[in-house]
């Protein structure tokens, strides 16, 4: 789970969540990069499908390697926990 | 219960109204919600219908059925990997509070979008002494 976190936040911003219960509103966690936007109730949904919407036409196959390239170590980290 | 909605050019999965924690009935959803995605790749937003967006793990079943701790667990983060790792471009809309696995969960999205004004983002682990928690982190 540790591994999760670490690769999509900063160590900085790991620290600062993962050590401390903190909880971070949503301006805070801009500001760390915990959110990469914030947005009012009413625009929440469109400002989430204006990030991807644009990406529709990429290879689903390819991004689905990429993506299993990138997060190898994540991904084995999480199926052996518990184990 | 979570349900997806896949009318739009891109998908929506609803995670539900409430706590939208992590039952094993939840799960399923989730599951063969994620199924419907890689069977019919485009884009997928998902998010939460009330005050939270998850609430993190079951603890009520987990306490329950603590025989089955670790094929929970096992599978929670399974439910990560694939998140993480879905062929489509993924962003999670923050409707209310991530706290725990909910914020995990939220992690394990491409890009995450946060209502501006209520609800809050937490990993609460240190402050609990969740049996779960910490055979997790032991291991990674």
């Amino acid at each position: 789970m540790a591994a999760l976190i670490q690769s999509k936040v900063t160590p900085k911003a790991a620290v600062g969540s993962m050590t401390t219960g903190h909880r971070f509103g949503a301006s805070e966690a801009q500001a760390v990069g915990i959110v990469d936007a914030i947005a009012s109730e009413a625009d929440l949904l469109g400002a989430a499908v204006a990030h991807v919407e644009p990406l529709a036409g990429k290879s689903s196959s390819t991004l689905g390697k990429i993506k299993v390239t990138m997060y190898a170590g994540v991904v084995q980290a999480l199926n052996e926990a518990g184990a | 219960m979570p349900s997806l909605n896949s009318d739009s050019p891109v998908h929506v999965l609803h995670l539900g109204e409430d706590e939208n924690r992590f039952s094993p009935d939840w799960m399923t959803a989730v599951e063969h919600a994620l199924d419907q995605v890689v069977a019919n790749p485009k884009p997928l937003i998902a998010t939460g219908g009330g005050k939270f967006f998850s609430n993190g793990l079951d603890l009520d079943w987990v306490m329950a059925n603590v025989g089955e701790l670790d094929a929970y667990t096992a599978r929670v983060q399974a439910i990560f990997a694939r998140i993480l790792t879905l062929p489509v471009p993924t962003v999670a809309a923050l409707n209310g509070h991530a706290f725990g696995a909910g914020a995990m969960l939220a992690i394990a999205f491409d890009w995450r979008v946060m209502r501006e004004d209520r609800g809050y983002f937490c990993f609460p682990e240190v402050d609990i002494e969740s049996p779960v928690w910490l055979r997790s982190f032991r291991a990674r």
